[in-house]
């Protein structure tokens, strides 16, 4: 129940409820969920259609499609190869295309959400009820990044779900077991929490130069161009790129993408993260509102 | 720091903006302005474009920080106390920031939650400036002065003490002019103070009590309308109009009265007190002049507008008005 009007400085759970009814209700966003459900839906026809039965006698494809197994959804070799005893052929690993899209995804929203306010100068009318300016900013990029997190492990779920018809009724389950379903579900958390960091991002580039069209150029850049200079020029410096810290801490040191811990990569992307955030927070509070 | 003045809800003292450039000395927007708005009624805040009217009022909002001077808003610093003073502050500046894929409703209702009011308010304040019927259309589909009733309710969200207007007529048609000029006056009779920016002088006159005339970044006029008209408007005299007003200036000149041709044609301006306008009339009507129309000449705010923008207010003003850009700002 809130007061019939409120001379008080705003409160932080006010902030944080108009962000989330903000966020939520931009159609950019609604548009990229209903992509991903439709995206989601699609697949699961499609593998439906191209998956192969799995020879029980042979325990291996019986053609060359993809195979229809529970465990390629998220084979994390050290759990699922002891079972499905394919050491001899690659694993697929249905959930990782789900999860770049999912990135891509929250880039695109968590630009979009922070972009739009400064394009339509909506941030005014903010920071004419809250002038706390690195309050706003930060509560408008931990809500983007929290939805984003939320949101991407629901539409992972949704992923695996649509995916389980498939195994379920030309394939097989061999090697669903608790250490499977831990390392799966892992995977969705550590997935959602870079999809976070993603929109957080984002959000903090397109609020660097208020355009949310910046945070894509920016993203890109660097991804695109910045870092496979740096890569060819420095190969040492690897262990610093993004893309390699980000894999790491995806794949979660199993496919062996560098010697740093997943912990270490969780690291390394945190601190690009906090630094990027702090020159938002600095840029807002400093610059002129115009 | 200044002291706070009793009963002033906005204070600036020696205020000063100025905006840096990559090439070339800072714009000045605005310079060294001082300024008292007592607590109650409706304060005029005019002057031409690029005067610096949006930009002190940025200033005193928090959006933009000064580059000298001090300002109080209800008594508050700006911008330390600014979290404080604003809940009980409505503003609206410059041109809508609404954001366009929401309907108003659910631009209000987002300024709702955060101001922490119920959300029944926002109908309230919808119905107020009569936008109910179509608040839940999307913001860009509406026309600027639907935008403008928008934003205006957003300002009233919070019942404010305070209400900062910048061009609030703007883009509105007439009826839509009446309306806010209506709602401003009895927001103000309501014992509010309502600080506003406007363009159209005739609507500042029926509105506002007192105003502050600003011109290439300086105040160069505050008081009550009613001193700025009799002091700026010079000697009294009375319109007159007749069918022949060489023949009538001449029979007028004779009986000891000056007169000179008005701007309106087959009208003469004759220059003495409003009081012996029956004299004017005997005299013409003596002489078979007959005249149609005798009215007191009163000099509009726009008059006074006009002539206190036009003349510098002092060297520096001319030093300044040597350099001004294209929009009025000055340049050091």
């Amino acid at each position: 129940m809130t007061a019939p009007l409120g001379p008080g400085p705003p409160r932080l759970v006010d902030l944080v409820r108009a962000e989330v009814l903000r966020a939520l209700t931009r159609r950019a966003v609604r548009v990229l969920l209903a992509i991903a459900l439709i995206g989601t839906v699609a697949f699961s026809i499609i593998t439906f259609l191209v998956a192969d039965e799995v020879d029980e006698v042979e325990g291996r494809r019986a053609g060359p499609g993809i195979p229809a197994r529970v465990v390629d959804l998220w084979p994390d070799p050290a759990v699922t190869e002891p079972n499905v005893g394919q050491a001899d052929e690659d694993v697929d690993a249905i959930l990782v295309p789900a999860m770049i899209f999912l990135f891509l995804g929250a880039l695109i929203g968590g630009a979009t959400v922070a972009g739009a306010e400064w394009e339509s100068r909506s941030i005014e009318t903010t920071l004419l009820r809250e002038p706390r300016r690195a309050r706003v900013v930060l509560t408008k990029l931990a809500v983007s990044g929290a939805l984003a997190a939320v949101i991407g492990v629901g539409l992972l779920l949704a992923w695996s779900a649509a995916w389980l018809p498939t195994p379920v009724v030309k394939g097989d389950t061999a090697g669903v077991d608790a250490p499977w379903l831990r390392s799966w579900f892992a995977a969705l958390v550590r997935a959602g929490m870079l999809a976070g960091g993603c929109a957080v991002v984002a959000g903090a580039i397109a609020t660097i130069a208020r355009r949310t069209v910046a945070a894509f150029v920016t993203v890109f850049a660097v991804i695109s161009i910045g870092e496979p200079i740096v890569r060819g020029l420095r190969p040492s410096w690897q262990e610093w790129m993004i893309l390699e810290n980000l894999g790491n801490v995806m794949l979660a040191g199993a496919e062996n993408i560098m010697e740093r811990s997943t912990l270490g990569s969780f690291a390394t992307l945190t601190l690009y993260l906090a630094a990027v955030v702090a020159v938002a927070v600095v840029s807002t509070t400093r610059r002129d509102i115009v | 720091m200044i002291r706070g003045v009793a009963g002033a809800v906005i204070e600036t003292e020696g205020l000063r903006k100025e905006y840096r450039r990559w090439r070339g000395g800072p714009i000045v927007a605005v310079d060294d302005i001082s300024l008292s708005v007592p607590e109650g009624g409706v304060f005029g805040f005019l002057g031409p474009n690029g005067s610096g009217k949006t930009t002190t009022i940025r200033v005193l909002l928090g959006l933009a920080g000064a580059t000298s001077g001090a300002a109080r808003l209800l008594g508050g610093a700006v911008p330390g106390d600014l979290a404080d003073r604003l809940p009980r502050v409505g503003a609206l500046v410059e041109s809508p920031a609404l954001f366009g894929g929401f309907s108003a409703r659910r631009n209000l209702a987002i300024q709702a939650t955060i101001a922490g009011i119920s959300s029944a308010r926002v109908d309230e304040v919808l119905d107020r400036v009569g936008l109910a019927d179509r608040a839940d259309d999307r913001v860009k589909e509406y026309s600027l002065g639907m935008k403008q009733r928008a934003a205006i309710a957003g300002a009233l969200m919070t019942d404010p003490e305070l209400l900062i207007l910048d061009e609030p007529a703007n883009g509105l048609d007439p009826a839509g002019i009446r309306e806010i000029r209506d709602l401003i006056i009895s927001l103000g009779a309501e014992g509010r103070t309502v600080f506003v920016s406007s363009h159209q002088l005739a609507e500042v006159q029926q509105m506002c009590d007192r105003v502050a005339i600003l011109n290439r970044g300086r105040c160069i006029h505050t008081g009550p309308v009613r001193d700025l008209t009799a002091n700026i408007g010079g000697a009294a005299a009375i319109l007159v109009t007749v069918p022949d007003p060489a023949a009538a200036r001449s029979v007028l000149e004779n009986a000891g009265f000056a007169a000179t041709d008005a701007t309106t044609r087959g009208q003469l301006r004759v220059h003495c007190p409003h009081d012996r306008a029956a004299d004017v009339n005997r005299i013409l009507a003596g002489a078979g002049q007959w005249a149609s129309e005798l009215r007191p000449d009163e000099t509009t705010l726009e008059d006074a507008f006009l002539r206190l923008v036009s003349e510098p207010a002092d060297s520096d003003a001319d030093a300044d008005a040597e350099t001004a850009g294209p929009a009025g700002v000055a340049a050091p």
